[in-house]
């Protein structure tokens, strides 16, 4: 069997070994943003996905062994889907301990491309024994960042008339990181944040920053597989109860429809809500893990006027103006609960029951949308989910109910049908009244909650260099939703062919169909819905110049319609280059791209470049041109620079809305980074 | 009744998806131009070019539960020296006040190793209870171009002599054209592509998927486009016959199923 693997790994690799197995000329930095820009597909500009780059970055400085690793910490890779990850190990059980990467090559639903992607990740040498560490092997890593908007916004002007909505602070963002890291075994993580417009040391923020994050994870300790002391991220099941922080949504990652059930995680990014704090720890019985768990924070409420209730719960975490300060932890949230999971070879089955207790009613205003909306002080949330490998299929799911009120069910299977292609089924079913505040089931709602659909995948592997995959997804909405006035509708459509003739050179073919339902611009009494159909198409081409130089470039093209009036059309098309010579002190990238769209309704998004950690994926829309330089300097071995300049430059005067307002047409924002690693 | 008649009037599917072609095409969105059973004579004749053995076939479809639109299709092919010979008959009816048939005689034949071509005369007649009977008869052609042992080309003309005269009666069958491919994938897997133009600018695009879970039981599914539809089935081939089954998805029409048995003499 083994010498099998060996031959075949021997002939591949030698056909293949410039093909996949070239060194790779990409730091570490590139490689994660390149993973992350793929998993999101139409960010909400500001979100923090430093959660996932640390963890890369922490893969690609400490490589998985292959012959140790288990599911649990490949899962972490967040890039492998649960039938690669159940492949991989099932080749290892088959065919014993990996003797070179190259057997990756024979690992069932393995493309050149996932090859690629893992290698940087993966190692088939003995990794360093955990236990030995000691206080001092341990690893500090600060970082400090600056960044503002260049121009000067409606917000920082002197109110003309008292009382009038201002910022309150200055227009400069700060951020300081500090994590201190014992192998694999123990980590200390804080995060210190201003957002622009917020007070520092004064006003409401008078112990300076807004945001302060600390969490303390252990792994390892006897019984206790982790403990986490702090701040902490929950991922359960398939997240239709319980998953604080990222989670796939629809997009060309169509096998990641399936939930990983990662269970506890410390929570170190910035973003200022979805996360829990208190404490938290598995606990391995054999088979079994228990993770009791208790958290209690303050959180934005939207008070009433009488302050005795609140009407929904904020997400932003901008604190700026005497309004928002008014909410900022105007509200508390006590939560406590227990997750019993029962892990096996092929069949993975969890429960869980937990309670949130808020310290006033939550009372949603009285739209008749709000009609199911959750109401009261306290709600006790249970769910059981399940994966199971059976064969080529691989079944997952989880039905949830909240106690009082609705149920929501979510089943799905991936399937190899062959070894080129593979069929992803998920069904979804949340009733009006299904209530969970930490739910982020597979859904199009933002929501986890009123909600039917059908979700169809396919991944076809037409040659190790041609992969296209494709979905259709049908949705339904029973009851009315915000501005949609009624039950209604839609579908959404998918296909995209990648072709990577070479290492060097990748291009990438998509097109995307929404059909959605909304109410009529009109303005009556009574709104009729319209369908709403957005059109997207998108060519991208990568390719490496040379070692030093990759040049990426995409176009993108939208077309908008609502109802018969309503017509909107845009294209947008940038070009990139990335300059990452290998022992240099410096490397960056530039984009230059140019856009026009008839209005915001045909905004295109796209992922940027930005120093490390920092993350932008902002909406280009009307007519203008983006340029952004993104520059890294290695000052010492220990020691980072980061300098990133983007503006954008448009065709008429008057930018944003609000008290984001600039009179101008131009917009830039600059932003300053120091790493210090000792 | 009479709303419900307005109701399908409002999201009245085009004329063709009102041939029958069969619950293994229809679970794979109809995505058939490529395909070769006796089916094929619902949808591209020249498929049936390279059938060996005389096979009958019957298929019925109930169009949108308790909607009482129906449809019973029956097929027939004979293998001769110069040809193979089908037969098609379809009736489409919405209980007894719409009637749609329409016949078909079809003669298709191998004209190379990989190509085949098909002809076919169709008689159709619709009657409407207080409106009368119209008739009209109409021309297909089909062909099929086999690429390699695993990839099918499929071209149909629906009607094409109404490209040419163009004329505004009260009953015309559209001119249509057809383009298909199929591909065998694995020995248990084979996937179909077609688009659909005609002259009103209609078009849809539909792909289906054929999954040999097991030897002689085959699973299927499909989308079409527009309208939006998602499509299932299964089969079951016992030598010399089979059965399948098939169901569609509608967003507003909801359900329509579909079992057909054919017999291979």
């Amino acid at each position: 069997m083994h010498f099998r693997y060996i031959i075949y790994a021997f002939v591949l690799g030698q056909i293949s070994v410039k093909g996949s197995f070239a060194q790779q000329f990409f730091d570490t930095e590139t490689i994660v943003e390149s993973i992350i820009g793929e998993m999101i597909e139409e960010a909400e500009d500001e979100f923090d996905y430093s959660d996932i780059s640390e963890r890369l970055e922490f893969y690609i400085r400490n490589p998985i062994d292959l012959n140790k690793t288990d599911e649990k910490e490949l899962t972490e890779l967040y890039f492998l889907s649960s039938t690669q990850i159940s492949e991989l190990l099932l080749h290892r059980e088959l065919s014993g301990s990996f003797i070179s990467l190259y057997e990756l090559q024979a690992i069932e639903g393995f493309s050149d491309q996932i090859i690629q992607r893992l290698l940087p990740f993966v190692s088939i040498r003995q990794s360093v024994d955990q236990s030995a560490l000691n206080f001092k092997d341990g690893k500090h890593d600060l970082i400090l960042r600056y960044g503002r908007v260049l121009e000067k916004q409606k917000g920082y002007l002197t109110p003309e008339r008292p009382g009038q909505s201002h910022y309150l602070g200055t227009p400069d963002r700060l951020f300081v990181r500090y994590r201190y890291q014992l192998g694999n075994k123990l980590q200390f993580a804080l995060n210190m944040k201003k957002d622009a417009g917020e007070d520092f040391f004064k006003g409401d923020q008078r112990s300076g920053f807004d945001f302060y994050s600390a969490s303390f994870f252990i792994k390892d300790i006897g019984k206790i597989q982790n403990l986490a002391l702090g701040d902490y991220s929950l991922q359960l099941g398939q997240g239709l109860s319980l998953w604080n922080g990222f989670s796939f949504g629809k997009g060309s990652l169509v096998q990641h429809v399936a939930r990983q059930n990662i269970g506890l995680r410390p929570y170190t990014s910035a973003n200022e809500s979805q996360y829990l704090r208190g404490v938290a720890a598995t606990i391995k019985f054999g088979q079994i893990e228990i993770l009791p768990f208790v958290s209690y924070k303050k959180f934005d409420g939207t008070l009433s006027s009488d302050s005795l209730s609140f009407s929904s719960i904020g997400i932003s975490g901008y604190h700026r103006t005497p309004a928002e300060n008014k909410n900022r932890n105007s509200a508390s949230q006590l939560l406590y609960g227990l997750n019993v999971f029962y892990n096996s070879r092929n069949l993975k089955v969890g429960t869980m029951a937990f309670q949130t207790a808020f310290d006033k009613p939550m009372l949603p205003n009285q739209q008749l949308y709000n009609a199911y909306a959750f109401r009261g002080e306290r709600l006790t949330n249970s769910s059981v989910y399940y994966h199971y490998t059976f064969r080529n299929i691989y079944a997952f799911g989880e039905s949830a109910y909240s106690f009082n009120s609705g149920i929501g069910s979510v089943n799905g299977l991936i399937a190899s049908l062959s070894h080129q292609l593979s069929l992803v089924l998920l069904h979804r079913y949340y009733q009006k009244d299904f209530h969970s505040f930490f739910s982020q089931g597979f859904s199009e709602n933002t929501k986890t909650i009123n909600e039917n659909g059908l979700y169809t995948g396919l991944i076809l592997n037409l040659s190790p260099r041609v992969e296209w995959v494709g979905y259709a997804d049908y949705f339904r909405f029973p009851w009315m939703k915000y501005q949609v006035d009624g039950p209604s509708s839609g579908y959404d459509l998918f296909s995209q062919f990648v072709y990577s003739p070479r290492k060097t050179l990748n291009i990438t073919l998509r097109y995307r169909y929404r059909n959605k339902e909304e109410n009529d611009a009109l303005k009556g009494p009574i709104n009729k819905l319209e369908n709403v159909v957005r059109q997207q198409a998108r060519v991208e081409v990568k390719y490496d110049i040379n070692d030093v130089i990759q040049f990426r470039n995409r176009l993108e093209l939208i077309d908008y319609s609502k109802g018969e009036n309503l017509k909107e059309k845009g294209y947008m098309a940038y070009h990139d280059i990335v300059f990452k010579p290998l022992e240099k002190a410096i490397s960056g990238n530039v984009r230059i791209a140019a856009f026009k769209t008839d209005g915001y309704n045909s905004r295109i998004y796209a992922f940027e470049n930005d120093v490390l950690y920092g993350y932008s994926s902002p909406s280009y829309h009307n007519t203008g041109i983006r340029l952004y330089t993104n520059i890294r300097y290695r000052l010492q071995r220990n020691l980072d620079f980061w300098l990133r300049y983007a503006s954008f430059l448009y065709a008429d005067r008057g930018i944003s809305s609000g008290l984001d307002y600039i009179e101008g047409n131009i917009k830039s924002d600059i932003r300053l980074q120091l790493r210090m690693q000792f | 009744m009479r709303f419900l008649v307005l109701f399908l009037i409002l999201f009245a599917e085009k004329l063709n998806a009102q041939i029958n072609s069969g619950a293994r095409s229809m679970a794979m969105a109809n995505a058939a131009t490529a395909l070769n059973d006796v089916y094929s004579l619902g949808s591209n004749q020249a498929g049936i070019a390279s059938l060996k053995r005389s096979e009958l076939a019957f298929a019925f479809q109930e169009h949108n539960y308790s909607t009482n639109v129906r449809s019973i299709a029956a097929f027939l092919v004979f293998p001769s020296n110069i040809g193979v010979f089908g037969l098609y008959a379809n009736n489409y009816s919405l209980s007894q006040n719409f009637n749609e048939l329409r016949t078909g005689l079809t003669l298709s034949r191998l004209l190379t190793s990989k190509l085949a071509i098909s002809g076919t005369l169709n008689y159709n007649q619709l009657s409407i209870s207080d409106y009368g009977i119209n008739r009209t008869l109409s021309f297909d052609l089909g062909f099929q171009y086999r690429l390699s042992e695993d990839w099918v080309l499929g071209v149909h003309l629906n009607n094409p002599a109404a490209y040419v005269t163009v004329k505004k009666s009260s009953y015309n069958v559209p001119a249509q054209i057809r383009l298909g491919t199929s591909y065998v994938l694995s020995d248990q897997i084979l996937l179909a592509i077609d688009s659909e133009y005609d002259l009103d600018d209609y078009f849809d695009f539909r792909f289906g998927l054929e999954y040999s879970i097991i030897n002689r039981v085959n699973l299927r599914g499909g989308t079409s486009l527009l309208p939006f539809k998602q499509y299932m089935g299964a089969g079951i081939d016992f030598n010399k016959i089979s059965v399948d089954a098939a169901s569609s998805f509608h967003p507003q029409l909801g359900i329509s199923s579909q079992l057909s048995l054919n017999y291979a003499f």
